[in-house]
């Protein structure tokens, strides 16, 4: 723009109305202030126009701004821009040129009051922020199980209600240690702190601070920059649930966790009794599968040693070993049959796998069955009942075959009887 | 493996021990008497958490947020 003031200078003593308009429009422009701005004002004059446009005077004692809304936005900002009303509007400022004025182009528009709170919690949203304060680095995780959980909402209300509800529904092992504030009101910052840093001195694991609903006024003091500071100096990790889902609170920033509302704060803050429960039931489960496995796996290699020391050794003490893991199978399946009762399906149907599993793969691992006489013959559990030259069939995994008694032994089955007693 | 009694234990210390005992037991490679005993330990825990869960009742202990009280003062209503 410089060029443009030099070449008029340099070339004439005079602008055109065009030229000066240009002039000072390219300034205005050019001039951060102006082109994001917020005015404080009474609205007068305000006037619909047939395209939806919205225009309307700014003033105060001192002077007036010319100002308009386009439309559709007009439609959304006029209730806040109603005559006579104290308003804070934003927008930025230009000139017309056909009529030689300048006015605010607005695109936002609230109550004085309002507006001022915008304000200021933009101030300090801005400044904490800056700070560090809601760094996701500062933010702390939630213990799993809290023993001690500090709440600190108003003496009365549904708030405190809806806390004790859910705490006493999900985690009924903790103790509530509960500091009334007050929630609303110009000395609720200063009780909010003290309930606060007491809550904190009765030694919790994690501290709620919560509010119901309410007016952006009521929620006010969780925008308080004391309030702020205070949660941040928490020694225990701060869960919020302060209003509704919409509500956004410095509070909400500055706390290691934000819920939406009380009750979701009390949820967050707390395990459910109920999936815990199914939580252990599952581990249970697996203990289970995992020592049927390994008692499997271990009798499996039991097998293979008793397969190849039967050549060398005397059988019985290899019976006897045999006779031990039986009975430790046997109090496994005991304290199976104590624990799991009432559990369900899964279990049953592991137990009943573990059980069918040995009568049926012990053939296939080289024993077999000895009948008297043919396979239909009665099964021989007793070498002393044979006879030598006596005729057997044996049962084997596959097929069978029959055999002739050549010599027996029928005292080492008794022998593990008399050592076991 | 901790031999505290169960129904001493915690919810926590507890659910922590029973974590940990199924993970012993399914990397496996213990001795027979070591699994079952592990096996024993972890359902005796799980009756203990499971008996805590189901036992527990919400204690609730209100203080006052007046800092200059003593900490055995009565528990109290809000400040005025």
């Amino acid at each position: 723009m410089s060029n443009f003031l030099g070449e008029a200078a340099g070339t004439a003593s005079f602008l055109t109305v065009g030229e000066l308009t240009a002039y000072v429009r390219a300034s205005m422009l050019q001039d951060p202030l102006l082109q994001d701005l917020w005015v404080q004002g009474e609205v007068s004059q305000a006037s619909l126009s047939r395209a939806g446009h919205l225009f309307f005077l700014l003033r105060d004692e001192s002077a007036s701004l010319k100002a308009v809304v386009w439309a559709p936005a007009s439609y959304r900002l006029r209730p806040a821009l109603c005559e006579g009303k104290q308003v804070l509007v934003h927008g930025r400022l230009d000139v017309y040129a056909a009529q030689g004025i300048y006015q605010l182009y607005v695109d936002e528009a609230v109550p004085l009051g309002v507006g001022l709170a915008y304000l200021e919690f933009e101030r300090l949203r801005r400044k904490l922020e800056a700070e560090g304060l809601f760094d996701e680095s500062r933010k702390r995780p939630l213990p799993r199980f809290p023993k001690r959980i500090g709440v600190v909402t108003s003496d009365q209300g549904a708030a405190r209600r809806d806390i004790e509800h859910v705490l006493s529904r999900r985690w009924p092992l903790a103790e509530v240690v509960l500091v009334p504030a007050f929630v609303q009101g110009s000395q609720a910052p200063e009780t909010i702190v003290a309930a606060l840093r007491r809550v904190a001195a009765a030694g919790v694991d994690v501290i709620i601070l919560a509010r119901g609903g309410g007016d952006a006024e009521a929620l006010s003091c969780f925008n308080d920059e004391r309030v702020a500071r205070a949660i941040a100096a928490m020694p225990v990790p701060v869960v919020t649930g302060i209003g509704h889902e919409t509500d956004t609170t410095i509070a909400d920033f500055v706390a290691d966790c934000r819920a939406p509302t009380p009750t979701a704060a009390a949820a967050l803050a707390s395990p459910d009794a109920g999936q815990l429960l199914g939580e252990l039931q599952h581990l249970l489960v697996r203990a289970h599968a995992a020592t049927m496995r390994e008692v499997g796996a271990k009798s499996a290699a039991l097998e293979q040693h008793w397969q190849r020391l039967q050549r060398f050794t005397p059988l019985h003490s290899v019976l006897l070993a045999q006779v031990s893991v039986e009975r430790l199978a046997e109090r496994l399946k005991q304290l199976a049959a104590n624990s799991l009762r009432g559990l369900g399906e899964p279990l049953q149907l592991l137990r009943h796998r573990l059980e069918a599993s040995n009568p049926l793969a012990i053939l296939a691992r080289g024993y077999a069955v000895v009948h008297r006489g043919t396979c239909a013959g009665p099964v021989v559990r007793d070498a002393a009942t044979l006879a030598v030259g006596e005729l057997v069939a044996l049962r084997l995994w596959k097929g069978a075959a029959r055999a002739v008694i050549a010599e027996t032994a029928p005292d080492l089955r008794r022998d593990t009887d008399q050592d076991e007693g | 493996m901790d031999k505290d009694v169960p129904e001493a234990l915690s919810f926590e210390q507890a659910y922590l021990e029973l974590q940990g005992i199924v993970e012993q037991l399914e990397r496996g490679n213990l001795p027979l008497e070591d699994t079952l005993a592990l096996y024993e330990r972890g359902t005796a825990l799980y009756r203990r958490c499971a008996a805590l869960l189901k036992d527990a009742e919400l204690r609730i202990r209100q203080l006052s947020a007046d800092l200059e009280l003593s900490e055995e003062h009565e528990p109290k209503g809000p400040e005025p």
